[in-house]
């Protein structure tokens, strides 16, 4: 149902919905990809952002810089974001739960600090501006069938490592770190690779996502960023596949419906946080849950 | 646009001025940040608004001082009772939102305090107007002390002093009274307190009454110094959470430790590399996330 | 029990663990001091002593949970000391913890499959879909810890009893040569208690296994072990055959007399 929604949107939608509801679509990717280390691999990865501004930026400059055709730059996001998670994740994974949280938190202000004062390779505070997109994919339309398409494929890749020996070893270390230990795996080293999936695809969305701004921007490395897409997760559930993608369509359409009725969204957004937090446990996932079992 | 290298003769002069001058804003980022720190050990709550209770802070201290300028002393009751205002408004905070989470988890409990920015960002704004603000410095304070052949602004010759009796105050309350020794042992472990019969949630409210105390003492003592305005929470948090990585978590040595190098590293490399001070401060963060990750006073977690 | 007759199924005396002055010192605390032990394979053999004797400790030891300061543990013939516990497992030695250690929120049929994927090294894997993996084995290992109809029941759901049972099946699942079961029938009621016991013993009959447990129940002590190893202070205060730690005047002193 919800396919058919997707798929027909552009037909009674406004172009203005047709790109909101790609950004969703992004950000869904976003969200389920740091789920994999934050639901399933039971961490608290605080500097995702890190890997999507990242992907945003290299797609952004090979396509602008070096001419590199669209495909490859999406792959070649990925995979930058990719090395960069193995380096964050090499650091980072040497300590957990709130100090891992500080760790990736820190390696991604860091980041965005290089990006921030390197004027001339990324354009500093005014970032990345007018990404060229193919005469083809110019239109709001085109491209956000082909998003759509990329979106779905990353999330059946992820899907399908989820529910793979790979995936399931993952949750239990979420479990019990020491028992995984003593059942033969090498905690650190699954949950690096976890990391480094987790970063290709954070990458991906990012990428993507700079392809639909027409720009990169410091904002998608700065630690807002990071928390946001944390709290998507949490909203939507982190204990299901599919929670995150739900996180990630309710806090857009928060932020786009706010910030159109006020000026002062800020603190509605904080407040409708901050209820959120404080009433809805389990994330919307998981209240239908309830009502389903009840 | 300043090209890079030494912009001006470096003279002893020169050299003495930044030492002073990167002491006075360390030993305000110190107070700001012993209050995370000390947060941060008893609650294991890293609070993300903690910048903002410090902008509120030197927000109110501008207005007491506004309120009482007719009178020849202002700044002094705002340095008094402005912190006492942060401090109740960060009390009422933690009773009201946010010790409800503590059985949720960790994750919850950062979750708020980053909404709480996001609140307190448009309150500040709503009450005080999006324009940047001063106030002058105190009086008695304006002018210059010279020794060592060069001229030293008062105010922060009176910040170092104030970094210096507040750290000892800290120390003092930690090492000589019952709310130090049982905050000392919920930082050791959390569990036991509870288990030892410490009134485990009055203990955190009084803790993050402290710690919000003390920001909103380093907002009104940062609020003479240079403009008061909307993203100053943005970029203190900033450099408060590298504090305390770069210093230690949990440790207040470490918080003064850090703040001092953070705020000499600023202060020396923005004669030589004015555009690229901010990220020698990465660079010292990298570099000890990469050989001590649990900070220079931390105590190293065993890897599990 | 029946020892007798399995020590005429024992081909040799060859000691599948040996632990050699093995030393550990918390901050000034010495839990462990120049400890060696020696354990023979296909027996079961335990480890008593009063709390802080050091049992728990020398567990961690020998799993790679903790680091030796000085000493050696070696695992049929090879040095495991400085190994890591995901290496030392795979070696052949299987454990369960004294605070049952499971995966509460996966189901137990799961918790018994995470062990397979790990042992057959499918944990690279990542496009087969595990649901479908290793159905057979993982029912096997449950049925004989008897907890055949559990399977679909969340770990965390499960009895206490059940819990470590499930525990010692995941510990099975890694087809160890050594199991080291830190307090196996700690929390236990009488019933289960020998239930547990039996269990084990037809394992080790069965499948050659050696076991080495620590426990404080003494009355399960002398029903199934064939030797003991008495810790005190961490050192070795004591070793020999059941009935000749029953009787020794010294070790009833000290803290036999207390317990069981």
């Amino acid at each position: 149902m919800t396919l058919a929604f997707l798929l027909t949107l552009p037909l009674y939608g406004s172009l203005f919905h047709v790109r909101l509801v790609n950004e969703m679509a992004i950000f869904a990717l976003f969200a389920i990809a740091t789920n994999l280390m934050l639901g399933y691999g039971g961490t608290m990865p605080f500097g995702q952002a890190a890997f999507f501004g990242a992907g945003a930026y290299a797609c952004g400059l090979l396509l602008m810089e070096a001419g590199v055709p669209l495909p490859l730059c999406l792959i070649a996001a990925g995979i930058l974001s990719a090395c960069l998670a193995v380096i964050i994740g090499f650091f980072s994974l040497r300590l957990t739960g709130i100090y891992f949280a500080m760790i990736t938190l820190a390696f991604s202000m860091m980041i965005w600090g290089v990006v921030w004062k390197w004027r001339s390779f990324t354009g500093g505070d005014d970032g990345l501006v007018g990404i060229p997109l193919p005469s083809a994919l110019a239109p709001v339309i085109n491209y956000y069938y082909l998003c759509l398409g990329i979106v779905a494929f990353c999330m059946i890749l992820l899907l399908t490592i989820v529910r793979s020996p790979f995936g399931s070893i993952l949750q239990a270390i979420r479990e019990n770190r020491v028992r995984t230990e003593f059942v033969g795996i090498n905690v650190k080293r699954h949950l690096l690779i976890g990391f480094v999936i987790s970063g290709f695809f954070c990458g991906v969305a990012g990428a993507l996502f700079a392809l639909l701004s027409r720009g990169a921007f410091t904002e998608y490395i700065n630690y807002p960023t990071s928390v946001e897409v944390v709290l998507m997760c949490i909203l939507g559930g982190v204990f299901s596949f599919a929670g995150p993608a739900l996180g990630a369509v309710v806090v857009i359409l928060l932020e786009s419906l706010i910030s159109s009725y006020t000026e002062y969204w800020l603190v509605i957004m904080g407040v409708v946080l901050i209820l959120l937090v404080e009433f809805v446990p389990g994330g919307i996932v998981g209240l239908i849950r309830q009502r389903k079992g009840a | 646009m300043h090209p890079l290298g030494v912009t001006m003769p470096l003279s002893a002069e020169l050299f003495l001025q930044q030492f002073i001058t990167g002491l006075s804003s360390g030993f305000v980022l110190f107070i700001l940040a012993s209050g995370l720190a000390l947060i941060f050990s008893v609650l294991g709550v890293l609070n993300f608004a903690h910048g903002s209770f410090y902008m509120v802070g030197a927000f109110m201290a501008s207005t007491i001082v506004g309120l009482l300028a007719k009178t020849g002393v202002s700044f002094w009751p705002a340095l008094v009772f402005g912190p006492f205002v942060i401090a109740i408004l960060g009390g009422v905070t933690e009773i009201v939102l946010l010790r409800r989470l503590y059985v949720r988890g960790l994750l919850y409990q950062l979750l708020l305090t980053y909404g709480l920015i996001l609140v307190f960002l448009d309150v500040t704004k709503a009450v005080w107007g999006p324009r940047p603000r001063t106030i002058p410095r105190p009086f008695g304070l304006e002018g210059w002390v010279s020794f060592g052949g060069a001229n030293f602004p008062s105010y922060s010759l009176f910040l170092v002093v104030m970094g210096v009796l507040i750290y000892f105050l800290l120390v003092g309350i930690l090492k000589r009274t019952q709310l130090g020794l049982r905050i000392r042992a919920a930082a050791s472990s959390g569990e036991m307190v509870s288990a030892l019969g410490i009134n485990t949630p009055r203990l955190f409210s009084l803790v993050f009454f402290i710690g919000c105390w003390l920001a909103g003492l380093a907002g009104a003592l940062a609020a003479p110094v240079g403009s008061i305005s909307l993203g100053m929470d943005a970029s203190m948090i900033i450099k408060c959470f590298i504090v305390i990585v770069v210093g230690g978590m949990g440790s207040l040595f470490g918080a003064l430790i850090g703040a001092l190098i953070i705020a000499l590293v600023e202060a020396y490399a923005i004669l030589f590399f004015p555009e690229f001070s901010i990220v020698c401060i990465y660079i010292i963060m990298a570099l000890v996330l990469l050989i001590r990750p649990w900070g220079i006073c931390g105590k190293p977690l065993i890897e599990r | 029990m029946v020892s007798s007759d399995r020590e005429k199924a024992l081909d040799g005396v060859f000691m599948i663990l040996e632990v050699r002055a093995l030393s550990k010192s918390f901050g000034g605390l010495k839990a462990i001091h120049n400890l060696s032990l020696g354990v023979k394979k296909g027996s079961i053999h335990a480890i008593i002593g009063p709390n802080g004797a050091g049992k728990s400790t020398l567990f961690n030891l020998i799993s790679g949970h903790l680091h030796a300061d000085e000493g050696e543990v070696l695992f049929k013939g090879e040095d495991i000391t400085k190994m890591p516990p995901h290496r030392i497992c795979r070696k052949g030695i299987g454990r369960s913890f004294q605070l049952i250690s499971i995966f509460p929120n996966l189901a137990a049929f799961e918790n018994i499959r995470v062990a397979k994927l790990s042992w057959f090294r499918k944990n690279m894997n990542f496009f087969s879909s595990s649901e479908k993996m290793f159905l057979n084995e993982c029912q096997e290992v449950l049925d004989k810890v008897g907890l055949s109809g559990k399977g679909s029941d969340l770990a965390g759901t499960l009895a206490y009893g059940q819990q470590k049972q499930l525990e010692l099946g995941i510990a099975l699942s890694v087809n160890p040569e050594l199991l080291l079961l830190d307090e196996p029938t700690a929390g236990m009621s009488i019933g289960e208690t020998a239930t547990q016991l039996n269990i084990i013993e037809r394992l080790a009959r069965d499948h050659g296994l050696t076991v080495l447990f620590t426990e404080h129940d003494m009355a399960a002590v002398f029903s199934i072990a064939e030797k003991i190893t008495v810790l005190h202070q961490g050192i070795v205060l004591a070793e020999g055959k059941p009935g000749d730690i029953r009787n020794d005047e010294k070790i009833k002193r000290i803290y036999l007399g207390k317990r069981g």
